[in-house]
């Protein structure tokens, strides 16, 4: 199965403009963005993120031995997004440097921890993370009741220009 | 740069491989959809999904590029001639033919990045705009009319970009509700509409052009056509003086996120 993002130039903008943004004491900024699905024939699932939620100022843990830590409110709040809105649920950060970014192990281990909270709520929705850098995207997906994620193998940027990044 | 793509290199250093990979549907394979593809397949675009019901008839050799008199014999389906002038330029492309209805097979169509709309009614615009919208697919619509004035006749045509998230082909006052209902009240009495080859391949070539300028525009500052009106009689293509009034303003008729993605998948 592969795994496809397609998303508009205007909200990477929108990501990328609150993620840069300094936070009073962690190192950096999450989010999440709300998806729509698709299937794409033969064996495909196009994600189409729509919306940028924001974790709030206060909604940071106080954590030093990482870059960004959720507390309890912030992933809440997503799974209630989640809930009343039918959506699909992607955790999203930026690494500071250009090419193309990947998942440190921590982000890969916490990333683990909270997907199946999202299949509580939408258990019939993929979820998964998006890691950005200044230039570039990845993600992972993890389809219902897999374990394992998927690397996401196409992002389509739609805008002016599109922006096309494969595996 | 691959060789027979070095005098387009101007595009931009990984153009070709960007073309390689980027997959387009063309739905209608007349007049319009088949200068389309073979400009395509020029370009290097390497996969194609193809959509139509029809086969080549006699009537359809004064505009119909790379059908022949054989094809009217064998009654040779128009994805099959598509597909087989694609293949003698670029042998590497995948070519998907769906000799059918576009909406008989319209899950293969999330899967492109850009969608050609190369169809006759008004209706047909719509529809395969909301399709687009749903899964956020840029959609280059190009259509021609002869219009009978008594004392002579009109060509016209438009070239219309319809992005995700920007103004839809109503907003552009391009459709209206008028209009679509004037076209339904006429289903199956249109018969053979006037059409010829030349007017259809400047709007084909201006939608090509709309669609290079999206992917790979060979300016920095480029922005594509929105909207492009062509009066065959002056043999002018132009921007629709409806833009200028349409300046900051946006959809009013998409719904957006509510309407992404499957309907079903909940």
């Amino acid at each position: 199965m592969k795994i496809d993002v397609r998303m508009s130039r205007k909200l990477v903008l929108e990501i990328r403009q609150d993620l840069a943004r300094p936070h009073p004491f962690a190192f950096e900024r999450v989010g999440f963005l709300a998806c729509k699905v698709a299937e794409i024939k033969p064996r495909s699932v196009l994600v189409l993120p729509f919306r940028y939620l924001k974790v709030e100022d206060q909604d940071y843990l106080n954590d030093v031995g990482v870059g960004a830590m959720m507390g309890p409110a912030a992933i809440r709040k997503a799974l209630q997004f989640a809930y009343k809105n039918s959506v699909a649920m992607f955790h999203v950060h930026m690494h500071d440097h250009y090419g193309r970014p990947w998942f440190s192990d921590i982000d890969l281990r916490e990333t683990n921890n909270f997907i199946p909270d999202f299949w509580h709520v939408r258990p019939t929705f993929p979820h998964g993370a998006l890691i950005l850098s200044r230039d570039s995207l990845s993600g992972l997906c993890w389809m219902p009741g897999r374990k394992k994620p998927l690397r996401i193998s196409n992002f389509n940027i739609v805008g002016f220009p599109m922006t096309f990044i494969r595996e | 740069m691959t060789d027979w793509l070095l005098r387009q290199s101007f595009l931009g250093a990984n153009s070709d491989e960007m073309f390689s990979h980027c997959r387009v549907a063309v739905i209608g394979l007349g007049g319009g959809g088949s200068h389309i593809v073979q400009q395509l397949a020029h370009l290097g675009v390497g996969n194609f999904v193809l959509f139509d019901p029809d086969h080549v008839e006699e009537t359809n050799l004064n505009r119909l590029v790379g059908a022949t008199k054989k094809d009217v014999a064998r009654a040779t389906p128009k994805t099959t001639v598509s597909r087989r002038l694609i293949k003698g330029i670029n042998p590497n492309a995948q070519v998907l033919r769906v000799p059918k209805e576009w909406q008989e097979d319209g899950g293969l169509v999330p899967g492109c990045d850009v969608v050609f709309g190369c169809v006759d009614t008004y209706i047909a615009r719509e529809e395969i705009e909301r399709l687009c919208r749903r899964f956020m697919i840029p959609f280059i619509d190009i259509g021609m009319e002869v219009t009978d004035l008594r004392d002579g006749y009109l060509i016209s045509g438009q070239m219309i970009l319809s992005m995700p998230n920007d103004l839809c082909m109503r907003c552009l006052g391009f459709l209206n509700e008028e209009l679509l209902a004037q076209e339904a009240a006429r289903y199956g009495a249109a018969g053979g509409r006037p059409q010829v080859i030349w007017p259809n391949g400047i709007l084909a070539s201006a939608a090509v052009g709309t669609f290079v300028q999206l992917v790979t525009p060979w300016r920095k500052d480029m922005k594509p056509a929105i909207y492009l009106e062509y009066d065959g009689n002056t043999q002018t293509l132009l921007p629709s003086n409806r833009l200028q009034h349409l300046v900051g303003r946006q959809c009013t008729h998409c719904s957006g996120s509510t309407d992404l993605g499957d309907p079903f998948w909940q």
